[in-house]
C-alpha cells in the first residue's frame, strides 16, 4: 500500500531540486503523497521582496513543489526516503519544466513574516505532462491559485551534488 | 445513433476544443476528418493535455497514454468515436 511522507526537510529538498538560495522557495514539504500531492511550507522574511512583490515568483514557488511531488515516482524511490537515497542534482536523470500556468488569480496579500502553505495536487497526467493545481494559503486566505503544467524530461547524466549542500550563511546581529 | 445525434457530438467536441483552448475561430469550421495536430488545426502537446483535461471533466472520458490519445486526437470524428466508445454508445 502506498503511504505518504509526513516530512521533509531542505536538506531533502537540495537532494531532489536543483535550485539553491535565493532561488529555492520551499522550506519544507509536509504530507508528500509521491507522484500525488503534496504541501510546501514557506517562511518569508523581510529581505526576500521579490516574493512580496509579484506573483511570478510564487508560481515559481508552487512549481518546485510540483517538481518534489513527480521527482519521487521518477527516481523510484518508492514512498519512503530511508534506505538507498540515490538523488542526484536536479532529480537525477530528469528535468521538470515550467511550461505553462492556466486561470491564475493572485490576491497580493503576503508579507514578510508570513507562512505560506503551497498546496499542489494533481490532476491530469499526459505521457510526459503533468497538470496541478496550485494554490497558496497565508492563514485561511488564498493568496494566488490556479493551474500548473509541468514537463519531465530525460536528460543527460549531471554531476553529482557535494555530500553536504551548504545552507545559507546565517548572519550575527542582522 | 443518427446522423443528427452524431453530428451533434461532433458540433459538442468542436465547441470543447475552441473553447478550452481559447482558439479565436468559429468551431463549425473544423473539418469533421481534419488533422488536430501538426498541419491540421496545429494544435501541439500542451493542447492535449488541456483537451485531455476538458475531456474527463466535460464528459467523462479519460484518455490514459499517449497511444490512444495519438488514435482519439486524429480528428473530431476520431476523438467522437473514442468517445462514443468510451461511453458504451458506439
Amino acid at each position: 500500500m502506498s503511504e505518504g511522507i509526513a516530512k521533509m526537510g531542505v536538506q531533502e529538498i537540495y537532494k531532489i531540486l536543483p535550485h539553491r538560495y535565493p532561488f529555492l522557495f520551499v522550506d519544507k514539504i509536509l504530507d508528500l503523497m509521491p507522484g500525488k500531492s503534496g504541501m510546501g511550507i514557506k517562511e518569508i522574511t523581510y529581505n526576500e521582496h521579490m516574493l512580496l512583490s509579484s506573483p511570478v515568483l510564487l508560481i515559481e514557488a508552487m512549481a518546485q513543489v510540483a517538481g518534489v511531488i513527480l521527482a519521487y515516482p521518477l527516481l523510484g524511490l518508492g514512498d519512503s526516503l530511508g534506505g538507498e537515497r540515490g538523488l542526484k542534482r536536479g532529480g537525477g536523470d530528469y528535468a521538470g519544466y515550467l511550461i505553462e500556468v492556466k486561470d491564475i488569480a493572485f490576491s497580493g496579500d503576503v508579507s514578510a513574516g508570513d507562512r505560506l502553505i503551497l498546496n499542489l495536487a494533481l490532476i491530469q497526467k499526459f505521457g510526459n505532462l503533468f497538470r496541478f493545481d496550485g494554490r497558496a494559503i497565508v492563514g485561511d486566505k488564498v493568496v494566488i491559485k490556479g493551474e500548473l503544467s509541468i514537463a519531465v524530461v530525460k536528460t543527460a547524466k549531471s554531476p553529482p551534488p557535494p555530500d553536504n549542500p551548504p545552507l545559507p550563511p546565517f548572519t550575527k546581529g542582522g | 445513433m443518427s446522423e443528427t445525434l452524431e453530428q451533434g457530438l461532433n458540433d459538442k467536441v468542436k465547441e470543447l476544443i475552441v473553447r478550452r483552448l481559447k482558439l479565436t475561430i468559429d468551431p463549425n469550421t473544423i473539418k469533421d476528418d481534419a488533422p488536430l495536430f501538426g498541419e491540421g488545426l496545429g494544435l501541439d502537446s500542451i493542447d492535449a493535455l488541456e483537451l485531455v483535461v476538458g475531456l474527463e471533466q466535460e464528459f467523462g472520458v479519460s484518455i490514459p497514454d499517449e497511444d490512444v490519445g495519438r488514435e482519439a486526437f486524429a480528428s473530431v470524428n476520431a476523438l467522437v468515436a473514442y468517445v462514443r466508445k468510451i461511453k458504451g454508445n458506439g
